[in-house]
């Protein structure tokens, strides 16, 4: 039980700490520009429009058969956590920019300078609902079977708090958070759910049952790290893991 | 409507940011599905392949970025 519901609870938790720490910096700019309430309006908005999307679509993929659920769950799990893995591997690699928060929050404050309280608090809205749109989904897919989809959703809203906690703290975008080596570990995360849940699907498990899980997050970032090695010589740049 | 539009944006971006990479996944996972099915590959090999062919997509994926970046940079 443990061994299935701790990579369940660390990859609902990372992919939700990581696109938590993008959300709040928007909602940062926008409480910071044009005050608190529309802010926290816009937040609370889609969080509630998040956690109703849970509530209805938790209990009926309950209801789908489950080869054929963990077949297609696998699959839209292994395209996401492939593009994430893609990604960063070339950020690792320096072919593709890192992702720095201090400016996309100076970006933010400047579009919002003139904007009125209700675009700002519907800018607020967005940025919850785009990136809680992405952990709804990790959430329902590593799920994906009886009784896990609580541990996910607990660890999802803890990493959301954690944000928050951190965010409030420091009052600033969280810009010294390790993005990409968090994406990177998300990718191997959901990559290795997905390949194991579409072998579940297809009707030919893995002889190591839920073991198999660590095994294919460790290939997955063992090759991952690899690949991003060979990018950095390849270009003749220095690697950038975080 | 403009929540819709990048609503589309963002699930777009989450499961086809790559066209190549995604299409090459679904292939390699209906080729092994076709392959086990048509009694042609066993099912204890079937996850291993699999794997495999999935991070080869991944290889090939990065691969084809790496040169865009490359004949670029010339």
């Amino acid at each position: 039980m443990l061994a299935a519901a701790a990579p369940i609870v660390l990859a609902a938790f990372l992919a939700s700490f990581v696109e938590g720490v993008e959300a709040f910096t928007i909602v940062l700019a926008v409480s910071v520009v044009r005050g608190v309430r529309p802010a926290l309006l816009g937040a609370l908005a889609a969080f509630a429009l998040l956690a109703l999307a849970v509530a209805l679509l938790g209990p009926l993929i309950a209801r789908v058969p489950i080869h054929g659920l963990q077949l297609v769950i696998g699959v839209l799990l292994l395209l996401f956590g492939l593009g994430w893995l893609r990604k960063a591997i070339l950020r690792a690699g320096g072919a593709v920019a890192l992702n720095d928060e201090s400016v996309a929050f100076d970006k933010q404050t400047a579009a919002l300078a003139a904007a009125a309280d209700w675009i700002a608090g519907m800018a607020a809205f967005k940025a919850v609902l785009l990136e809680g749109t992405e952990v709804v989904f990790i959430v329902l897919a590593v799920a994906a079977r009886p009784g896990m989809l609580s541990p996910a959703a607990l660890g999802a809203v803890a990493a959301w708090l954690v944000v928050l906690a951190l965010g409030l703290a420091i009052r600033r975008p969280l810009a010294r958070v390790p993005e990409n080596g968090l994406k990177f570990v998300v990718g191997a995360l959901l990559s290795g759910f997905g390949v194991f849940w579409i072998s579940e699907g297809l009707g030919a498990p893995f002889p190591l049952g839920d073991w198999a899980i660590p095994v294919l997050i460790a290939a997955f970032l063992v090759l991952g790290i690899a690949k991003a090695a060979f990018v950095g010589v390849a270009l003749g740049r220095k690697p950038a893991w975080t | 409507m403009d929540v819709i539009a990048a609503l589309a944006a963002t699930l777009k971006k989450m499961f086809a940011g790559d066209a190549v990479l995604s299409l090459a996944a679904v292939a390699c996972v209906v080729l092994v599905g076709l392959l086990l099915h048509a009694g042609v590959l066993p099912p204890s090999a079937a996850p291993w392949l699999l794997t495999f062919g999935v991070g080869c997509v991944l290889v090939v994926a990065v691969n084809i970025a790496v040169f865009k970046e490359i004949r670029k940079s010339k």
